[in-house]
């Protein structure tokens, strides 16, 4: 599983697949990341929370 | 027409009825730079192939983001493609070769938002040989060799590495670097030893160095008689933030391109490349306390006698003077040019071997 902001979904889902793992789950959240202050990142990361678990356990 | 295939190749046959339909539908297919190619018909890619003396389907690198097979063949396809002469594979075969070096990070520099590109740098008797242009306009158009061999370079990234723009390649502005990025040395001018001995390569061995540079920062300077001064000049033009060396120091190296006026004024003042090395070191340098102020600085990245606490220390934008290379290049005129690099990668020389028929 791998987690990527919604602006890089193009290079996540070509990598997975030039990587061999092309059904690799992705957790997308929004974008941008870089330069948001701390409280936001920590929003961001819990309103994807569902979605990492998800992932997870489709992959399990 | 046949664009490409022979019984002894193994790339896929694909037929045209004409010139025009070849470059429209490799235009179509994103196989291109956004400009016109050069059909790779069987003929011109077999020349390619028979100028390198190796077999056609040698694996020369792993290319990422894609993580495919460079080979002597598909580099010839795209190096037919960039407009080059057969003569030039050998050059071209040992950049794509030293691009793929793990000290390199080409998956970095290729996926990156950053605004880099492959910049390649040739140093030796191959610079004659392949009439690679040295003097004016060492970074511009109007030379066969350098724009080809480039443009072949970006095009085995794009079609062989997967570097397209918005998927392979992140980009978020690029650069005009990205077309061609290929450049030589003006030993003729240069008061010092030729870069390739500086690298532990023979005087008479030809190399080739890739660069993960951003496009050239011009250094003018029209006024300074002595070395410290123009190189004073040159530190100034280097010490900002805004690129990445400032804020990975320990990760990468970078490059300084001195036109040969301002390497002759430096060297009459008793100046080894050395010496210009060190005075660059300690002069280039940002306060930590602006360092800062990139939201992406990280102090792991500085060196160890960094106090990171301190907010007055001055910083240097890479770890050690040798990690500040130094060329002379251009033609006459008072420019030099400084190429700040990924920061988080390392410039790779390769010898460009003889071939042997």
């Amino acid at each position: 599983m791998t987690i990527c902001t919604d602006a890089f979904i193009a290079l996540a889902k070509e990598e997975s697949k030039n990587l061999g793992m092309p059904d690799l789950p992705l957790v997308i959240i929004n974008h941008p990341l870089g330069g948001e202050p701390l409280d936001v990142v920590h929003q961001r990361s819990a309103d994807s929370l569902d979605q990492v678990v998800r992932a997870l356990v489709e992959e399990a | 027409m046949t664009a490409m295939l022979k019984e002894d190749l193994v790339s896929e046959a694909l037929t045209f009825k004409d010139t025009e339909d070849v470059i429209e539908a490799f235009h179509a297919r994103r196989w291109t730079d956004g400009l016109p190619i050069v059909p790779p018909t069987p003929e011109r890619v077999n020349a390619m192939i028979a100028a390198t003396g190796r077999s056609a389907r040698e694996v020369v690198a792993v290319v990422p983001p894609r993580w495919a097979e460079a080979t002597v063949e598909n580099v010839a396809v795209n190096a037919v493609m960039a407009g080059c002469k057969p003569e030039y594979m050998p050059l071209l075969l040992a950049a794509v070769e030293a691009a793929c070096d793990p000290a390199f990070s080409l998956y970095s520099v290729q996926a990156t938002t950053h605004p880099c590109a492959v910049l390649m740098v040739v140093s030796g008797p191959v610079v004659k040989e392949l009439d690679l242009n040295y003097r004016h306009g060492i970074f511009g158009p109007g030379f066969r060799a350098n724009a080809s061999i480039g443009r072949a370079m970006r095009l085995v990234l794009i079609n062989v590495g997967g570097g397209i723009p918005g998927s392979g390649d992140q980009s978020t502005q690029g650069s005009p670097a990205k077309f061609s990025y290929c450049i030589a040395e003006n030993e003729e001018a240069c008061p010092w030893e030729p870069y390739r001995v500086t690298k532990g390569f023979a005087a008479t061995d030809s190399t080739v160095t890739v660069f993960s540079g951003e496009g050239p920062h011009n250094i003018n300077d029209h006024l300074c008689q002595s070395a410290h001064t123009i190189l004073a000049v040159a530190a100034d033009a280097m010490a900002h933030i805004g690129h990445n060396n400032a804020g990975s120091v320990s990760k990468g190296d970078l490059l300084v391109v001195l036109g040969p006026e301002h390497a002759h004024s430096i060297a009459a003042g008793g100046l080894s490349r050395q010496d210009a090395q060190q005075f660059l070191f300690d002069k280039a340098r940002n306060r930590l306390g602006k360092v800062k102020l990139r939201a992406t600085y990280k102090a792991v990245n500085w060196p160890a006698w960094i106090n990171p606490d301190d907010d007055d220390e001055m910083l240097p934008i890479v770890s050690v003077p040798e990690h500040i290379n130094i060329l002379v290049s251009g033609g006459p005129g008072k420019h030099s040019a400084f190429i700040p690099t990924f920061g988080t990668s390392f410039s790779v020389t390769r010898k460009i071997q003889p071939v042997d028929y």
